[in-house]
């Protein structure tokens, strides 16, 4: 990360006192440094300038001391005063010249330049000074001296002592700010840091009792102020929401007992509707053997035993001359024809009669599949398996067989002869599907016995992995008012009907994390009533994109369907859906 | 050439120092230099104005052998200091004479000169000369012979005693000797 993007992100996130104490050494610091350089500044160009003056000052008092060698023409007492300048660092060099330019002595490397003046010379470039002078003696010029010095050693001593004592001077007035800024700071960071410990406190109790102590007529204070007439607020809503809170729990918990109970009503009501299936179906094949016994017993009635035994009766009055009395007595010519009738008539009560057995133990053997059929479901409660749809809708077709019959309605399969199975519980779907086509076939009472058709297909509900099992009628049809409350508990429009089944099959298909839909293009135009299931289990989840899809293909009508109606009308557009979740 | 006559000056200086009377020519080599010094003592030294009121002529008395006392007043002939016309004389230590303003003693000079000291004693005369202790015993400068080199010792308290200044310039060059007490 760049280095003053990392600062200013650390920046970001310090506490807002160290933001300010780096905000008041920062200024400090920054004024510091700035009226230390300028003043720096200054104090170069005068050190320059003293530098100079001191320069030309030493050279004089060494030129002064430089009259007597000179004079003398004595080189090592001149040698002896240039090397009293050794204790002075910045000069370079030194040289003393007779006025013949002749060189008494010198001291350095670097040569000032040779020139003789009876004046004072400066010459300072760059860092290099260089200063001539006359040695005079009373007015009389006896030589010259030339002293080089060198201003840098001079500027860096200064510069060091000056950046030394800037640092101090910044240590100093850093810790005297930072002092009284931390005593100032309390009037900004202590409301701050109530606010932000009492934000914290809320945030980590929910407790918005907490109040901030209130902090002066500033900003801070206004915004102490507000944040406690919010935290007032707050506190007054929480304790109102609390108080609601407690309310619609206690309501909730009364409607999930309501529910449970309601479930437990509607289980109830479907194992009820199961029963009536069943109980009606028994019902209806028992008229069915009522009629068989009504038939054989009015055949029996009306059979010719009695006449026969008459007929035995003149044969054993006559069996002494029984030849007489089939050639002479006319009741005795009659006989043999008489006979022969009878041997019809038995044959024709014997065929009937055999008839009439066999729908009769059809019928007694049904019942038994019916009621076997029950109890097979009625133990398997609450057991989710695989379970075969086409079998299961075989099984519904079979417990209303004798009604579907007898009310003349076509049923049409459209449906593939392999079906995946689905997991499911077989009784509840048994159950619903039970009570769909009992309720089709109440619909379909009052059409023409020539167009009372029923309709049960199975498609892909394309893309969501489920599978859709709808059951249609041409019956009488849903009312849009309805469709909105058909789901109800408790709604139903037949006068028999307790509008439990469709309101406990959304129950139990919304258990097994399915859908039920119902659409109608309204009254007397049919109904279809769709149940849609996962191909997964419902445990698992709603069926999610992962499932297995099914070829669209095998979802073709089924070419051997009882009887194709061939006008099936399309469903309608207008169609009022509702969705079991709603 | 001031190494050459540094040399010149050594060996002319060693032969008196050896015991060995000094020819003429070798005593002008030697007091060339000493003259020199002489005409830098006199720029480097104040009169109190009483003792040089400025029309005066600057008193210079020499007490040498003829040959030294010629050179000498030759060198010095037509010279002045600070104005004043410099004169040259032959040193005495009467009382009727009045007190020169330099007096020179030189190694030829006779001996009744080693109570000249004594004589000015408080008197604003630089007495200078050019034997062993003359320093010490009161005179104010001596020449003496260091490392070859023509040196000279000076007596800061006679030379107060003198009512004379010596400037410091000359002082740091010389030795500073102690009076004998």
């Amino acid at each position: 990360m760049n280095p003053l993007r990392l600062i200013s992100h650390r920046f970001q996130r310090a506490p807002i006192r160290h933001k300010l104490s780096a905000i008041i050494a920062l200024t400090c610091g920054v004024g510091i440094v700035v009226a230390g350089a300028a003043v720096f500044g200054f104090h170069a160009y005068t050190l320059r300038t003293a530098f100079q003056r001191d320069v030309v000052a030493l050279a004089a008092v060494v030129a002064e001391n430089l009259a007597g060698p000179l004079t003398f023409k004595d080189p090592r007492a001149a040698l002896e005063v240039l090397h009293s300048l050794k204790a002075k660092p910045q000069i370079a060099a030194a040289i003393v010249r007779r006025l013949d330019g002749e060189v008494l002595a010198r001291v350095g490397s670097t040569a000032p330049a040779a020139e003789t003046s009876t004046a004072i010379a400066t010459d300072f470039t760059g860092w290099q000074l260089q200063a001539t002078l006359p040695v005079q003696v009373r007015g009389e010029t006896v030589g010259t001296f030339s002293l080089a010095a060198d201003f840098r050693t001079t500027f860096l001593d200064s510069l060091g002592a000056f950046v030394l004592s800037l640092l101090g001077i910044c240590a100093a007035a850093l810790t005297a700010a930072l002092g009284v800024g931390y005593w100032l700071q309390r009037f900004i960071t202590l409301p701050v840091l109530r606010l932000s410990r009492a934000a914290a406190q809320i945030g980590e109790r929910q407790d918005y009792s907490v109040r901030v102590a209130p902090a002066g007529a500033d900003e801070l204070g206004v915004l102490t102020a507000a944040f406690n007439a919010m935290l007032e607020r707050i506190h007054a809503s929480d304790t109102e929401l609390r108080r609601m809170n407690a309310i619609l729990t206690k309501e909730i918990e009364q409607r999930q007992q309501l529910q449970s109970e309601l479930v437990e009503t509607s289980r109830l009501a479907g194992m009820a509707e199961v029963a009536t299936g069943v109980l009606h179906n028994v019902g209806n094949v028992l008229n069915s053997v009522n009629v068989s016994a009504g038939v054989m017993r009015e055949q029996l009635q009306q059979s010719r035993l009695a006449t026969l035994r008459r007929v035995a009766g003149l044969l054993t009055t006559h069996s002494d001359n029984l030849a007489g009395f089939f050639a002479t007595d006319e009741k005795g010519r009659r006989v043999p024809a008489f006979l022969a009738r009878i041997v019809d008539q038995l044959d024709f009560e014997q065929r009937r009669f055999d008839t009439e057995l066999k729908g009769l133990a059809a019928n007694i053997e049904h019942i038994k599949e019916i009621v076997a059929m029950q109890q097979t479901y009625a133990k398997a409660s609450a057991l989710i398996e695989e379970v075969d749809l086409g079998q299961l809708i075989e099984q519904v077709i079979s417990i209303h067989r004798s009604s579907l019959q007898r009310h003349l309605v076509q049923v049409a399969r459209e449906f593939p002869p392999s079906l995946p199975s689905v997991p499911t519980d077989r009784h509840k779907i048994l159950q619903v599907l039970t009570n769909f086509v009992a309720n089709a076939i109440h619909a379909l009472k009052t059409n023409p016995a020539a167009q009372r058709r029923l309709t049960i297909a199975i498609r892909p509900a394309l893309g969501t992995g489920e599978l859709a099992l709808s059951v249609s009628d041409n019956g009488e049809g849903i009312h849009p008012d309805n469709l909105k409350k058909i789901f109800r508990q408790g709604f139903t429009t037949r006068r028999e009907g307790h509008g439990f089944g469709l309101h406990s099959g959304v129950l139990i298909v919304k258990a097994l994390g399915g859908t039920l839909d119902v659409e109608s293009p309204g009254p007397g135009l049919g109904s279809t009533f769709t149940l849609r299931l996962p191909l997964r289990p419902a445990a698992r989840g709603r069926a999610t994109a992962h499932a297995t899809p099914i070829p669209p293909s095998a979802f073709a009508p089924r070419a051997a369907s009882l009887r194709d109606s061939g006008n099936h009308r399309p469903p309608p557009r207008a169609s009022i859906s509702r969705p079991l979740s709603a | 050439m001031h190494l050459q006559s540094l040399l010149a000056l050594g060996i002319a200086l060693a032969l008196p120092l050896g015991g060995a009377p000094a020819s003429p020519q070798e005593s002008q080599i030697a007091y060339r230099v000493k003259v020199g010094f002489l005409f830098n003592f006199l720029r480097f030294a104040d009169w109190p104005p009483s003792a040089l009121p400025a029309d005066q002529p600057f008193r210079l008395a020499v007490s040498a052998d003829d040959a030294t006392y010629a050179f000498i007043e030759s060198t010095f002939a037509g010279k002045s200091v600070d104005h004043h016309a410099i004169i040259v004389e032959r040193a005495s230590l009467r009382e009727d004479r009045p007190a020169p303003h330099l007096l020179f003693i030189t190694r030829s000079a006779p001996p009744e000169m080693a109570q000249a000291a004594r004589r000015y004693a408080g008197h604003p005369v630089l007495t200078i000369g050019e034997t062993d202790g003359f320093a010490r015993r009161g005179g104010i400068l001596n020449f003496v012979q260091v490392d070859e080199a023509v040196r000279f010792e000076v007596n800061l308290a006679a030379a107060e005693r003198a009512g004379l200044r010596i400037s410091s310039r000359v002082s740091k060059m010389a030795i500073l000797v102690r009076p004998e007490p």
